[in-house]
């Protein structure tokens, strides 16, 4: 099916068409407008972009497989992010990541059975100071243990 | 500048300030490796070959990126520096496939592999399953499995061609290269310029045709390469072409070429097939009883004389006309004018200018003195706003076109006046897309609306023109508000568009067929050149008037005096009358000459009895094919000139001479800008063909004027052209062996002009401004003929298709598109690919539509390549009054579907 922006985001497109110089600068903004909506961008979805902004799929495609924000398949509903770069990895971040493998019952890249949550590692999210840390959706949890990491997935899966 | 002081490998060295390590190492001799780097782009230091260690840098620099610096000590081969050399190259080349290394020895990627002892394809993980390439495209051959992913291609396709096709998807060693198809490169939008396999270091890209010769041979290297010049458009690009057993295998851009830059289009690049077309005709031709009868060369130098003699006897030497051919040399067109007036004695010469720049010429020449461009391409990136009036430079001058489309990306104002949304128009700040045929009123409003917002160049009108005050009064009607009523745009888009090439100084403006071929097409080249006058853009670099030249030598053909009332250089028959006759040693004949439009009027009222037609096929590319057919068929005798039986000679000729191609003679081209450059022999002539000026050399003889004409070679008339032609006398040939020059250039030591009327014109210090009044076309839309058609080209095909069409370029468009607009498509039950009839008063042609907003709603436009279709059935009588230009951009017609089958 083909995709289309809702009402309101097609209005935020219509909107950010006029503070760009180009369209093909648009290509970024758009594709997390589209995921936002969507969860992830689909081949409908590269079409869709390509389409508004005059550019080919394949130039879109080369975007979105370029930036690993872009989920090229389908994700939860929740996202954590386990940052396991070298402060983070000295820190503890393996514990922290097994811990949420454990809790979850998934590996690292996957997605829980019930669609609610992705588990995924990050490159260094900049927030050295209070390693380890991880990122659920869009807020830092820091400096944490296998049992803070239980109590904010617990949290996380009766939301 | 003082050079700099560097040390490299604890050896002095002096390096030119602004260039990069690698250029320094380069011009030394002291090479290191290197795969990403080609000096058409910008440094990308993606392969890291090249990097060098600095003395006080802490770690190694790429060479490629760095510019020098005074002082400077560097190490290009330390043991460190090599070892991580060959670790590179085992990461690039541990899947790569080691057959591509013995197969293309020469391969750059090829030869560094050899060079450091590296084997191809030995990573523990290597992948040996075969690789399918993709072989659609009929001359680019694609096989990935070679990619090390140097970005050449994708670099080159953007900041040369402009054209973003090759796209970089996934990341690391996932990495691939692909086409914006997504599938297969023919169906991408590649335009085939072959720039990607120019510059691939691999073979990942390759030639098609060197990649079949590939599987064969192994050894695909050419025998030999030659440098010469390109036989299609007028830019003059330069091409190396490589032989190999005689036959021209491939052609690729020369990197140092003054035009071209490094680059080639998809007419230059491979459309070399022509030269060995099974229907090339290579033995002469006589018509006897209506069949064609192949006879020696003295038999058919026989029979063009006595029928030329025939008709100078019995009729008067006025009888008999002359056309040379703009695919010849200047040599050779040199040869034709002068048969013309000396052998035959008559002033009826002229060729195909005629119906395409001859406005041009005509209106440069009576507002400036010379009738040729003003500026050099090297403009186009000196000017800060461009003007295109009726050119579509991207796909009839696509190495022009490239370089004013990398300006517009870059942000220089960008006018296009055209009727049609033609690439460089949907690159435009300003596009004014105008009904056909009303340029001078849009041209009037632009100067009006220039003077009304006092955005004129004060300085340069007081010292440099005349009759400002009569020419601001004659405009007093072009409001925008009224241009913008007659032409269909919008008053405000004048406005902003005379804005924009008022105060950019310098502007530049360039024109092509759109603005000619028109009942006013010399009033609209003097309405752009007043526009040029008033903004002061005339003389300065980046300024002027510059049309853009149709085929390589079309400017050449006229230059060199096939042209009624001019001869060599352009020069007046009473100006130059002297001159020539001291030189030839034979009079030069007074009586007013016919052009081209003309001589057909007298054929068909059978006044002129003769013909020689060389390398022009008149009757496929004259408008009014029935009024052409009418005139050519009345002839007595029609001598011809060609590669091929052109649809004129297969219809009317009595005697065929079969002539060289540009591959296999010498000589010389005229571009666009007025360079002249050299083309050189690089196979053998086919089968008994001669060049065109050996042909007039044995007509002359046999005519009895052989001691006018006897010549070593083609550079020995080239010496007598500067002795008829002062303007060009420093311009010998070996000046131009390396790069050709631009006349003015007078004398031995003169470097030639690139920019004309600095500080006066041929006619004195000013010009004067033209008055223009607008006639509007006869050729209106009516209820019978709703639709206005305008006729064109394409990038893939080339004016009667006599080369191009015996290419594979037809696999990449239809010679026989009708673009008509979305809206009337549907009205009509027209789709896309429907075969569509197209009738005017005048006759009726069929093509095969493309559905499209190209074009305006009630306009069609027609290539006309296509032999069978002839799309000059249906353009009408309408002729420029100053230079009678036909008006092939105008013509009232009505469109239905035709019946699937071709008539």
């Amino acid at each position: 099916m083909p995709f289309a922006l809702t009402p309101e985001r097609e209005r935020t497109f219509q909107e950010l068409l006029t503070r760009y110089p180009t369209k093909m600068a648009l290509t970024i903004p758009l594709l997390q407008l589209c995921q936002e909506q969507h969860g992830w961008i689909s081949e409908e979805v590269m079409l869709f972009v390509a389409e508004r902004l005059d550019l080919s799929a394949a130039h879109v495609k080369g975007v979105v497989t370029f930036y690993t924000l872009f989920n090229q398949h389908p994700v939860g509903k929740h996202q954590v992010w386990v940052c396991k770069t070298l402060p983070c990895a000295l820190r503890g971040a393996y514990d922290v990541l097994h811990q949420c493998e454990k809790k979850l019952g998934i590996k690292a890249g996957e997605t829980t059975s019930n669609g609610q949550i992705t588990l995924r590692t990050a490159e260094c999210l900049a927030s050295c100071a209070t390693a380890p840390m991880m990122q659920v959706d869009k807020e830092y949890f820091e400096d944490l243990t296998p049992e803070r990491v239980d109590e904010i997935l617990r949290r996380l899966q009766e939301s | 500048m003082m050079p700099l002081k560097i040390t490299i490998n604890g050896t002095g060295a002096e390096a030119v300030p602004g260039s990069t390590i690698l250029d320094t190492l380069k011009a030394l001799g002291l090479e290191v490796p290197n795969l990403c780097h080609d000096k058409r782009l910008e440094p990308a230091s993606v392969c890291r070959l090249c990097e060098v260690l600095i003395d006080g840098v802490g770690r190694p620099v790429c060479a490629c990126s760095t510019p020098v610096q005074a002082g400077m000590s560097l190490w290009t081969t330390t043991p460190a520096l090599e070892g991580f050399r060959r670790t590179m190259l085992m990461l690039l080349s541990g899947n790569y496939p080691p057959e591509a290394v013995e197969q293309h020895p020469d391969k750059p990627f090829h030869r560094v592999l050899r060079a450091y002892g590296v084997a191809a394809g030995s990573a523990l993980d290597a992948d040996h399953s075969p690789t399918v390439p993709d072989t659609t495209h009929p001359y680019i051959h694609v096989d990935m499995s070679r990619c090390i992913r140097c970005y050449r291609c994708v670099r080159i396709c953007e900041t040369l061609q402009g054209q973003f096709v090759w796209k970089i998807q996934n990341r690391g060693t996932a990495t691939v290269v692909v086409p914006d198809s997504g599938s297969t490169l023919l169906e991408s939008s590649c335009v085939s310029c072959g720039a990607c396999v120019d510059t691939c270091p691999t073979g990942a890209l390759e030639d098609a045709a060197l990649a079949a010769i590939g599987k064969a041979s192994r050894a695909i290297e050419p025998d030999v390469w030659v440098r010469t010049t390109c036989p299609y458009c007028g830019t003059g690009c330069e091409m190396n072409v490589g032989v190999r057993d005689d036959k021209v295998v491939v052609s690729r851009p020369v990197l140092d070429a003054p035009v071209s830059k490094g680059h080639l289009c998809v007419k230059g690049r491979y459309g070399t097939a022509f030269i060995d077309a099974a229907e090339r005709i290579t033995s002469p031709m006589v018509r006897r009883k209506g069949t064609w009868v192949t006879v020696s060369w003295d038999d058919a130098i026989t029979a063009a004389a006595e029928a030329l003699t025939k008709a100078i006897k019995t009729t008067g030497p006025d009888s008999v006309g002359v056309l040379g051919s703009s695919r010849a040399t200047n040599e050779e067109s040199y040869l034709a004018a002068k048969f013309a007036r000396v052998v035959v004695g008559t002033n009826n010469v002229d060729c195909c200018a005629r119906v395409c720049h001859g406005p041009s010429a005509a209106g440069l020449g009576i507002v400036f003195g010379t009738g040729a461009a003003t500026n050099s391409f090297d403009d186009i990136e000196r000017t800060h706003a461009i003007l295109l009036v009726g050119t579509n430079p991207t796909e009839n001058h696509p190495i022009v076109g490239n370089r004013i489309r990398q300006r517009a990306l870059a942000g220089v104002p960008l006018i296009v006046v055209d009727p049609r949304r033609t690439e460089v128009a949907r690159l435009a700040t300003v596009h004014l897309m105008l009904r056909p045929g009303t340029n001078v009123p849009l041209l009037c409003a632009l100067a009006k609306s220039i003077i009304d917002n006092d955005l004129v160049d004060h300085a340069f009108v007081a010292s440099r023109t005349t009759d400002f005050n009569a020419y601001k009064a004659s405009l007093a009607q072009w409001t925008p508000e009224h241009a913008a009523n007659i032409c269909g745009v919008s008053a405000e888009d004048i406005r902003r568009a005379a804005r924009i090439y008022a105060t950019a100084r310098p502007a530049m403006a360039l024109n092509g067929l759109g603005l000619t071929e028109h009942i006013q097409g010399t009033d609209g080249v003097m309405a752009l050149a007043n526009l040029a006058m008033l903004t002061g853009n005339v003389g300065v670099p980046g300024g002027g008037v510059n049309p853009l030249r149709g085929q390589n030598n079309v400017q050449g053909t006229a230059n060199m005096g096939c042209e009624p009332a001019r001869l060599t250089g352009y020069q007046k028959i009473n100006a130059a009358k002297t001159l020539h006759e001291q030189v030839w040693g034979a009079p030069v004949p007074t009586s007013p000459g016919l052009t081209l439009m003309t001589m057909l009027d007298a054929a068909a009222a059978g006044q002129l009895k003769s013909m020689l037609m060389i390398g022009y096929d008149v009757y496929l590319s004259s408008p009014n094919a029935h009024a052409t057919a009418k005139a050519l068929g009345n002839l007595d005798s029609l001598v011809v000139c060609d590669l091929f039986m052109t649809a004129s000679a297969q219809c009317f000729g009595t005697v065929f001479l079969p002539v060289q191609s540009s591959f296999e003679k010498d000589g010389t081209f005229m571009n666009a800008e007025r360079r002249i450059q050299r083309i050189r022999r690089a196979v053998r002539p086919r089968g008994s063909s001669k060049s065109d000026w050996e042909i007039l050399c044995l007509l002359a003889s046999k005519m009895g004027a052989g001691r006018h004409f006897a010549y070593q070679d083609a550079e020995a008339i080239w010496n007598e052209v500067r002795a008829v032609w002062p303007v060009a006398a420093g311009i010998s040939w070996p000046r131009i062996e390396n790069a050709g020059l631009q006349w003015p250039c007078p004398t031995d030591d003169h470097p030639g002009t690139e920019v004309l009327h600095s500080s006066s014109f041929p006619v004195g210090v000013r010009a004067a401004f033209q008055r223009l009044e607008f006639h509007p076309s006869g050729e209106q839309s009516s209820a019978e003929f709703p639709f206005i058609l305008n006729t064109g080209r394409t990038l893939f095909h080339f004016n009667a298709a006599t080369m191009t069409g015996r290419t594979r370029n037809a696999e990449l468009e239809r010679d026989d598109l009708v673009q008509i607009h979305p809206g009337d498509a549907s009205r009509l039950g027209i789709r896309d690919g429907d075969q569509v009839s197209i009738e005017s008063r005048h006759g009726q042609f069929r093509g095969t539509a493309t559905v499209t907003d190209t074009v305006r709603k009630g306009e069609l436009f027609s290539v006309f390549h296509n032999v069978a279709a002839l799309v000059n059935n249906a353009t009408g009588t309408g002729r420029d009054s100053n230079t009678h230009t036909p008006e092939y951009k105008v013509t009232a017609v009505r469109i239905a579907r035709a019946p699937a089958q071709r008539t």
